[in-house]
């Protein structure tokens, strides 16, 4: 997919992005306090992350990562840090 | 570990995978229909086996279908149970002959990071390109020589659902039996996965200090000291035996990486997605990948936060009405075949003992639960429905954020309202809820969701002593007082699941993170199977536990005998077939039957027990009449009815409707007061408090199974029956008070 990463570099944490926005994961917060499963599902540093939409109530949420589709609880989400990118095409 | 072999053993080959990557349909591909499902020891995960027949030398082998997983590093029991087992870790089960990796190839990246980790740590492994089909029509183009060459294993492509590329894969598991260990993987440093030096030196580190326990293999040892470091939760069995020294080894580790600046906690994931891309690139050389839009279109609707919400209203209604209005027909047959066979006792065996135990203790009690079989296939038909079609997750999505207000999630709606049927399947499916303490306190509400064994008991006293009065003009009042019970217990339920949250189970420990699978068009062949399967485990377990329970609950029922008594009736027969003829006579001896019935009771076991909890249940408007009927329903709870058939001296014909037992119910009169024994609030306080007890052995059997001890289904007792005194006694003293009777 290509992607033009956003210039001013703000970072965000995952659950605040909107639906259809992309983010590219840079950190987590904490030092192993967020579970290790979230990684080993491919959500490491680099990957990128497409915020599908929100579950009633706005919680959890779904995300698409290496084409698969999965669903976080805001907590989890919130110890995300990515930045915003831009996609030139809709994923 | 076991060295002791059997002379003859069958090579066992053990099928792994992610969770959805279609490992069941493979299995019931390779195996067919027969399959031994037991539970591996100390733990309530399902050991399921099958047999395959090799195709050229016809050698059987034993295929353990092991549950699904994402990684090797365990945060279920489900999952600790696959690293267990491919470790060779299991008593009684050694390391598999031969690992069946199957892989969702449309979804192959993910699923190459748990592959990667059962390759490292096999002897003797063969990955599954299962869904080749899917990654076809997505437009992957995998290569599987490519792929095979840098696993060092053999690739095989396969349909699961449509028994595809079976035949192959058939071959080569023979083939790879048939070769020598040290042969069958083809070049073992070829998936090594790299790291970097530091990381290296530090596995290396841990790895000495845990390998005595791997001494058949050693790679485990490596692969295993690799997860311990980036194990942050600690929730490697592996800590659990090794205590303290390991943890202090593994936070040194973990101490220096952070000083040269590598993050422990992402290492393995970091590094085997970075080796992974590399092969990815190489085996999948096609660059424009089409994505399946279906699902997104679907989801567009299932998943939308008001209509998704209104879709799965409707299918709950669907599930309510196959429960509660279908499932009568069959039901009635069944209850019809329990009658017959009774009826076929009775006439075949000898009166005495055994003709009494094999009618009123086994019949009653296993008839009893075998009639809701029906209602639990519906149940689980649409479980697995649901589950196939990838609806389940979706479920959990929408709900997770209203579940979670009291404290539990998504995953948990599924088995409480299962529960609504009959509690012992709603605890079997609360095994797709990962977290432990979410599990636990799902467990200990599901028995407060109204089952249908109550049902008998609720339209007996509803007949019987709700007057027929219209509320606001509209509602009648016995439809009222039974929707009352059915919302109070939803409310009760949730209420002390928010209530155990807060204060014994308040940690979660695993994080809610959900595959939200693409859709599929279910095959009723995996559908079938999913119920069948279910069905039996609810059948074989319930049933002899239920068995073992009926014939001691007969026994309390049915002893102290008194020779007195039974001579006394004996000549009231004899008198009466000397003074009466034909109808009259059969009438009077059916009466007679009865009565005598009842007067063994009140002298038995269970009437003794009946009275001494008298004082305890006086304060809830119960007599000891009551109080038998309160152990008996113990058996299941339908028997409280039949109980109270039997104490009145009424045939119970018709379960619940028989306007016989409604009559007699209305004026019986209690021996020892001279005072009715039912009035409507003593009624109110009865359903009140049958509906929170937890009157139901075939329960509690199944929580200390899930469980894995009398811990927490002893917990459920008092919990329950407290809570059920409680609100009887407000009920009824409440109810005095205020003017009713």
């Amino acid at each position: 997919m290509p992607i033009r990463i956003n210039l001013n570099k703000e970072f965000l944490s995952l659950d605040q992005l909107k639906p259809g926005e992309i983010g590219m994961i840079q950190d987590y917060k904490g030092m192993g306090e967020i579970s290790g499963r979230i990684k080993e599902l491919g959500l490491i540093r680099g990957s990128l992350v497409l915020v599908k939409k929100y579950a009633p109530f706005n919680d959890p949420l779904e995300i698409v990562v290496r084409g698969s589709h999965l669903s976080l609880r805001k907590k989890e989400a919130s110890q995300i840090v990515v930045i915003k990118v831009l996609p030139k095409i809709e994923p | 570990m076991m060295n002791k072999q059997p002379k003859i053993k069958r090579k066992e080959i053990a099928l792994v995978g992610n969770p959805n990557s279609g490992k069941t349909t493979i299995f019931n591909a390779l195996t067919g229909l027969r399959h031994k499902t037991a539970n591996y020891p100390g733990v309530t995960v399902e050991k399921k086996e099958g047999i395959l027949a090799l195709p050229l030398s016809r050698e059987q082998v034993t295929v353990i279908d092991l549950p699904g997983a994402y990684s090797l590093t365990p945060t279920s029991t489900d999952e600790e149970i696959v690293h267990e087992v491919l470790l060779g870790r299991v008593v009684g089960t050694p390391p598999p002959d031969l690992v069946v990796i199957i892989v969702d190839a449309s979804n192959l990246e993910r699923n190459l990071f748990f592959a990667g980790q059962v390759i490292e740590t096999s002897t003797r492994a063969i990955m599954v390109l299962n869904m080749w089909d899917l990654a076809l029509k997505n437009g992957l183009d995998i290569d599987l020589q490519q792929l095979s060459r840098r696993y060092g294993i053999p690739v095989v492509p396969a349909i699961g659902g449509q028994k595809g590329g079976m035949e192959r894969l058939k071959v080569a598991i023979e083939k790879q039996l048939s070769l020598e260990p040290a042969k069958a993987k083809v070049s073992p440093e070829n998936c090594h996965l790299p790291l970097p030096l530091e990381v290296k030196d530090m596995r290396g580190r841990i790895e000495r200090f845990i390998k005595f326990m791997f001494k058949h293999n050693p790679h485990a040892a490596q692969g295993e000291a690799l997860r311990l470091i980036g194990d942050s939760y600690f929730r490697s069995p592996l800590f659990r035996e090794m205590g303290e020294q390991l943890k202090q080894v593994v936070i040194a580790v973990r101490k220096r990486l952070e000083h040269v600046r590598i993050d422990w906690s992402s290492v393995e994931a970091e590094n085997r997605y970075e080796f992974i891309k590399a092969i990815y690139d190489q085996a999948v050389p096609t660059s424009e990948v089409k994505r399946v839009k279906t699902s997104d279109r679907i989801d567009r609707i299932l998943t939308h936060p008001f209509w998704g919400l209104i879709f799965f209203g409707l299918m709950m209604a669907a599930i309510f009405q196959a429960i509660f209005s279908w499932a009568n027909y069959p039901m009635e047959m069944i209850s019809t075949c329990i009658t017959k066979m009774s009826e076929w006792f009775g006439q075949i065996l000898p009166d005495g003992q055994l003709k009494s135990l094999a009618i009123d203790g086994i019949m009653a009690g296993v008839g009893g639960i075998v009639i809701f079989l029906p209602q639990i296939l519906f149940l689980f038909f649409f479980i697995a429905l649901f589950e196939d079609s990838g609806y389940m997750a979706r479920a959990a999505f929408l709900l997770d954020r209203i579940m979670r207000s009291v404290g539990l999630s998504g995953k948990s709606f599924i088995p409480l309202l299962s529960s609504f049927a009959c509690a012992v399947p709603g605890i079997m499916a609360t095994r797709t809820v990962e977290d432990k303490n979410d599990r636990l306190a799902t467990i200990l509400v599901v028995p407060l969701m109204s089952c249908s064994a109550r049902l008998p008991v609720y339209t007996l006293m509803i007949a019987a002593f709700i007057p027929p009065a219209k509320i606001l003009g509209i509602f009648d009042l016995k439809g009222v007082t039974l929707f009352s019970l059915y919302v109070l217990s939803v409310v009760a339920g949730l209420i002390a699941a928010w209530i155990f949250r807060k204060t014994i189970l308040r940690k979660s420990l695993t994080p809610f993170i959900l595959e939200l699978p693409p859709y599929r068009i279910p095959q009723w062949r995996t559908v079938l199977h999913l119920m069948w399967d279910r069905a039996k485990v609810f059948l074989s377990r319930a049933g002899t536990i239920i068995f073992a329970f009926s014939i001691i609950l007969w026994f309390l029922i049915s002893y102290p005998r008194n020779p007195a008594v039974e001579q006394r009736f004996d000549s009231a027969r004899v008198a009466a077939s000397q003074t009466l003829q034909g109808d009259e006579l059969a009438h009077r001896l059916s009466y007679i039957d009865a009565e005598q019935k009842g007067e063994e009771i009140r002298i038995s076991f269970a009437g003794w027990i009946g009275r001494s909890i008298e004082p305890v249940i006086k304060p809830l408007g119960f007599t000891w009449e009551i109080g038998i009927g309160l152990v008996a329903s113990f058996v299941a709870r339908e028997l409280m009815v039949s109980t109270l058939a039997i104490l009145n001296h009424v045939e119970d014909k018709s379960g619940g409707e028989s306007r016989e037992l409604v009559q007699a119910l209305q004026e019986q009169v209690s021996i020892s007061s001279g005072k009715r024994v039912y009035t409507p609030l003593v009624a109110v306080s009865l359903m009140v408090f049958f509906l929170f007890a937890c009157q139901c052995i075939s329960t509690l059997a199944i929580v200390k199974r899930e469980t894995n001890g009398w811990r927490w289904p002893l917990f459920m007792v008092a919990y329950m029956t407290t809570l059920a005194w409680v609100a009887s006694f407000l009920v009824y003293q409440g109810g005095k008070i205020l003017g009713f009777e």
